[in-house]
């Protein structure tokens, strides 16, 4: 239900174990830094509601219930 | 100079490969759901939509046939969606995000051989039916009658990969401008198809009109089409679990891909079938000049030709920049239009025989539904079960041992046992080749049943296994 970082595990170390091109190394940690911080919102990290999961499961199940009884 | 040219466009291409995987920003998420749903529509509509409806005139007729489709693209979709709702929350790369679940090493058979081959098999598919629109074309217009493995049919499929080699090679520019019109121009002849279907049939005759080929069994022929739906369905998986982290929430993301991947590929799909019965062909590009007469078929084909080429050409694309990001040196460092040769160049196999995959294409998924089910089935158990949609993002990106998502040396073995239970179950009860099936299988489904084993065998694996002796981070998850 919460919109603020819930991923994170701890700050990276001065050796974070990211391997691979280091301006890359350096943007991942850089942006990893900015979405584990305790003051970042963002509404994509609110998870499926209840409703939300019985709308969606819900509606796919009617119709391939639904359309199965029509057609089958 | 041409050759610099090349490679500094190769070099660029690895560049923005390696910033194109880095987490997303809130600010960076530039899709709603009108948004997404109008990706989703894009990527739905494509001509495989038409051979997807088309083969289902093999088995059922339109009413059965709709309500396969209806029941194999519900299961597969739902599946797909809440598997990619990780990349989604946080942001992350498809591929990144579940070495949460295979390990970092792990992975990389999913990229290098499971991806690169059904991407190849897809290539192969589009360029028969360019090849098949163009000769189409030709017997229209010269008065030959041209088969389906005929050599020209090859010719022009070679024709396509060449012509496709050659915008990758050069750079992709002129894909985004044509992609724009693309959807919109499919959309079109959808609605085109769907005027002359009912201008010359009605539904009454299109629902009496009988399968080509059933096995004479309506519970195997139902199981057979709900299987390829399904199939289909899953194969959406890395395109949807790339795009869907541009998705500002879950929420809008998971009603996005069942706008495009459900909805608008269940018309496609059906409007392919309506005229699979009209026609008793199962080949798209066999009706479009019988339907809307010469001129209009024509450009219909033409278009559906160059709308293949823009497909092939993206997928090589994303293939050939996926293949240089994942840590395998000699792919990083290959030169790029030697790395898109080997990638083109190995769809041309598929070419020698063009009705082996394109005419059995329903089997062609049969082995996407094989190769993708398990994994999906576990990202979803390891996501909602054992780490309750929590992911430690800097374990994602950690690369020494002992990381929590290193597990064995970077794999995960238990989620390969899974897999192998996944693809031993769907063995058991379906033969992609021959057809054999099992006496479950028209109530269980192969692609479902190795989904579901996948998901029960990794469960318990975890469970007593990869817990207990402290791998994985889901201690601390």
């Amino acid at each position: 239900m919460t919109t603020t970082p819930d991923g994170s595990g701890g700050p990276p170390a001065a050796d974070n174990g990211f391997v691979g091109d280091p301006e890359v190394q350096a943007e991942i940690a850089r942006r990893l830094a900015v979405i584990t911080a305790p003051g970042y919102e963002d509404p994509a990290r609110r998870d499926f509601t209840a409703v939300d999961w019985i709308a969606f499961a819900g509606f796919l199940a009617a119709c391939a219930i639904g359309f199965t009884v029509w057609g089958y | 100079m041409a050759t610099l040219e090349t490679e500094e466009f190769a070099e660029q291409t690895t560049k923005d490969a390696l910033f194109g995987t880095v987490p997303l920003v809130r600010g960076e998420r530039v899709w709603g759901f009108l948004d997404f749903s109008w990706v989703m529509t894009g990527l739905a509509i494509a001509t495989w939509a038409f051979l997807i409806g088309g083969d289902v005139v093999y088995f059922l007729g339109l009413k059965a046939g709709i309500a396969a489709m209806v029941l194999g693209n519900s299961i597969g979709l739902f599946f797909v969606i809440i598997s990619v709702l990780a990349n989604t929350k946080y942001g992350i790369e498809h591929f990144s995000a579940i070495r949460a679940v295979f390990g970092r090493h792990g992975v990389k058979p999913l990229i290098y051989i499971l991806n690169f081959l059904v991407c190849i098999g897809w290539t192969g598919v589009l360029a028969v039916m360019f090849g098949r629109a163009a000769v189409n074309i030709i017997n229209h217009l010269a008065g030959t009658e041209y088969g389906g493995d005929a050599f020209l049919v090859g010719l022009f499929g070679f024709a396509a990969l060449a012509i496709s080699w050659v915008v990758v090679v050069k750079g992709p520019v002129a894909l985004k401008w044509f992609n724009r019109f693309a959807a919109p121009l499919l959309m079109l002849v959808l609605i085109v198809m769907i005027y002359y279907i009912f201008r010359e049939t009605s539904w009454a005759q299109l629902t009496a009109a009988q399968p080509l080929e059933p096995f004479g069994d309506k519970q195997v022929d139902f199981m057979m089409v709900v299987e390829f739906a399904l199939a289909g369905a899953v194969s959406w998986w890395p395109a949807q679990g790339n795009l869907t982290r541009l998705a500002r929430t879950q929420r809008s993301a998971a009603w996005a891909g069942v706008v495009g991947l459900f909805v608008v590929t269940l018309i496609a799909q059906t409007v392919g079938l309506m005229a699979a019965l009209t026609f008793e062909d199962s080949d798209p590009t066999a009706w479009m000049i019988p339907l809307t007469g010469a001129v209009l078929g024509i450009v219909i084909l033409l278009f559906i030709a160059f709308a293949n080429i823009t497909t092939i050409s993206v997928q090589a694309y994303q293939v050939c920049v996926a293949m240089r990001q994942e840590g395998v040196k000699f792919l990083a460092t290959m030169r790029w239009d030697v790395l898109v040769t080997i990638f083109l160049g190995l769809a041309v196999f598929l070419l020698i025989k063009p009705s082996l995959i394109y005419d059995n294409f329903f089997q062609f998924l049969y082995w996407i539904g094989l190769g993708y089910a398990p994994p999906i089935g576990i990202i979803c158990v390891d996501y909602f079960v054992f780490r309750r949609q929590k992911l430690d993002l800097y374990a994602l990106y950690d690369a020494r041992k002992g990381s929590p998502y290193d597990f064995w040396r970077g794999w995960n073995i238990a989620a390969y046992i899974a897999v192998a239970a996944g693809v031993g179950t769907f063995a058991a009860l379906l033969n992609p080749v021959t057809l054999w099936y099992s006496a479950a299988f028209p109530y269980t489904s192969a692609t479902f049943a190795s989904m579901v084993v996948a998901m029960i065998v990794y469960f318990l694996l975890t469970q007593l296994w990869v817990k207990r002796v402290g791998k994985g981070g889901y201690g601390g998850a």
